[in-house]
């Protein structure tokens, strides 16, 4: 039963890996809106310089 | 047409997993490249880059403690990304020994914090890695000898996935990752590997050059940038760090994704990537890595053009392509409904009842 459970796991598993290239187009394709917001003058965006401390 | 693009599909597909690796065997029998490592010692800085990691402090300090390396010559850089669990505190509980912690209240992702820390960094070769892998011992030495040739820009070394007891993973992900492993090792003899594991990989810091902030794959920017600069990018099993393999494919899946995205955004970021007169690894680049992204369309492709094509040996190979779909469907409900029984105690805690 274990060795069967394995060998599912061949077809399962590679076609899970291309699945994620296919999201993963999707999300960078949607990442982008942030890539843009990144790219807004700083006035219109939330977040600030950040403070380096060295200790 | 059916036939066209049902034979094109299928070429490139076994092209880049079964036709690439051997023309790189092939490669490397006619023009392998060997490499001068020599045990020298130059500054090393090592850069950490943490965001919340309060469970792996301990371990990975006491990790960086023990290296062969001279004290002297190792500097180690924690670039805290605004972490919200604690691990700052628990991190700067190492500045007396000479770590150096570089905070920020603002989180501004990985890539930011790699900037920050190579802008403090006063080694001439740096070892990046991150917070939950292991090195061995002897890993930055491993690394660091390979940087007595003048030829190499960067080296990667080796992450080995483990399973719970200890031993070298051997499930399906294991397997793949030692597939990836040989293919890197092949292209790292011939010329460079396209990429870098981030968990474990070193630079000369005279060829690092800040990433955009938010850049998802560093460790394969960063290294292709030295290729372009006509270094070479190593891949060296013998610098390993340890890391535990996924329990199940659906946590390796949410890092495929991110390192599959990474690469469209390499390939938007660095366009001169796909110049072959530009790019000396452009065979490489393009079969392992652009490869990836276009396996799936084209298994899409073949799936399609194949129900046109219902006869003769066509019709057994779409039987053999369906029934590989539902045992990749089966696998998927097998595996969910393990995570169903994990995510629910008493259901597991039945079963083990049934079974005393």
């Amino acid at each position: 039963m274990r060795t069967f459970q394995k060998l599912l796991q061949v077809p399962y598993t590679f076609s899970l890996m291309n699945w994620a290239a296919i999201t993963g187009l999707f999300y960078y394709l949607n990442r982008n809106q942030e890539f843009w917001d990144l790219a807004a003058p700083a006035s219109r965006r939330k977040t600030a310089t950040p403070q380096l401390r060295r200790l | 047409m059916a036939a066209i693009v049902f034979w094109l599909s299928f070429g490139i597909a076994a092209y880049v997993y079964a036709g690439y690796p051997l023309v790189l065997l092939a490669w490397k029998r006619l023009a392998a490249r060997p490499v001068c490592k020599a045990p020298i010692e130059p500054t090393v800085t090592l850069v950490i880059a943490m965001h919340n990691e309060s469970r792996n402090v301990a371990v990975k300090m006491q990790n960086c403690f023990e290296l062969n390396y001279p004290a002297d010559k190792l500097q180690i850089i924690v670039s805290l990304d605004a972490p919200t669990d604690g691990t700052d505190s628990l991190v700067r509980e190492y500045a007396p020994q000479g770590v150096d912690v570089l905070s920020t209240t603002i989180r501004r992702g990985k890539a930011s914090a790699i900037n920050r820390a190579v802008a403090f960094a006063r080694g001439e070769i740096i070892v990046f890695a991150d917070a939950r892998q292991r090195f061995h011992p002897n890993a930055v030495r491993e690394l660091v000898a390979n940087f007595a040739d003048e030829c190499v820009g960067a080296v990667s070394g080796q992450l080995v996935l483990l399973d719970s007891e200890g031993r070298e993973a051997s499930n399906t992900l294991g397997m793949y990752w030692r597939y990836e492993k040989k293919i890197r090792g092949l292209e790292s003899d011939i010329h460079s590997v396209p990429g870098t594991t981030g968990a474990i990989y070193a630079l000369r810091r005279e060829l690092f050059a800040p990433i955009r902030p938010r850049t998802v794959l560093d460790d394969v920017q960063i290294p292709m940038r030295a290729v372009l600069k006509g270094k070479r990018v190593l891949f060296d099993p013998a610098a390993i760090a340890y890391d535990e393999v996924a329990k199940e494919a659906n946590v390796e899946y949410e890092k495929k994704r991110r390192t599959l995205m990474g690469n469209y955004e390499l390939l938007v970021e660095m366009p001169e990537l796909l110049l072959p007169w530009r790019n000396p690894i452009f065979l490489q680049l393009f079969s392992h890595k652009v490869g990836r992204l276009l396996v799936p369309y084209c298994l899409i492709a073949l799936f399609v053009s194949n129900l046109f094509l219902l006869h003769g040996y066509y019709l057994l190979i779409f039987v053999c392509q369906v029934t590989w779909y539902l045992l990749a469907f089966t696998g998927w409900l097998l595996a969910t409904r393990r995570m169903q029984d994990m995510a629910a105690p008493t259901t597991s805690f039945q079963g083990v009842e049934k079974d005393l």
